[in-house]
């Protein structure tokens, strides 16, 4: 008998603690940073605004990110299905809003600027993990 | 597609935790399953049709529209 392994295999994610590591990271670090700035280096904030603004940034991605890469109490296939399904409607809303952002800014006669990639990103992580809590409660 | 997993698992006398932590999956995948919400892998499939000492096409059945 052949054994199917090459597919079957789990998707390797991280400890199921590292969604508070990644709320800490989201949320107490960005604060911390700027706190820190401010107190050991004030004139950055004014000079540097653009880098504090991306360190920033940079750190709320990636405690998005741990947060979606980290295990649910019972990692079993049903949970890989939502997983997959909350990605793609992250994905989709997130092409939808890179067609739709120029168009409403012609509607509301706004300037057309390019979009951002941190910002693309931060709000698929963010569909990813709303969608992937309201499944899991639907389930 | 149907299937008895509910009708088995009362003979049995067991719970839906009871039944997921024998087949390592979690309570709501067994209630998901039970409703006919989700169809269970061929792995899971014949986890639990050896839970329950039956084929597994006496648990689950092919409906018309599958």
């Amino acid at each position: 008998m052949k054994y199917s392994t090459k597919y079957n295999k789990p998707i390797r994610l991280l400890p199921g603690y590292f969604k508070w590591i990644g709320l800490a990271v989201m949320i107490l670090m960005p604060v911390l940073f700027l706190v820190t700035t401010k107190l050991l280096y004030p004139g950055l904030l004014k000079t540097q605004s653009d880098a504090v603004d991306l360190v920033a940034t940079n750190l709320l991605i990636a405690g998005l990110f741990l947060i979606t890469l980290s295990k649910d109490k019972v990692e079993d296939e049903l949970i890989m299905l939502l997983r997959l399904k909350a990605m793609g409607i992250a994905f989709g809303i997130a092409i939808i809003y890179v067609i739709m952002d120029p168009l409403f800014s012609l509607i509301w006669g706004e300037q057309i600027k390019e979009l951002n990639g941190s910002m693309i990103i931060m709000n698929m992580l963010f569909v990813y993990i709303v969608f992937f809590f309201l499944l899991k409660k639907m389930r | 597609m149907k299937n008895i997993i509910k009708e088995e698992r009362t003979k049995l006398n067991m719970t839906q935790q009871e039944l997921a932590d024998a087949i390592s999956v979690s309570r709501q995948t067994i209630n998901s399953i039970e409703a006919c919400r989700y169809t269970p892998s061929t792995v899971l499939a014949l986890k639990i049709s050896d839970i329950f000492k039956k084929p597994v096409n006496k648990i689950f059945e092919l409906e018309k529209n599958d």
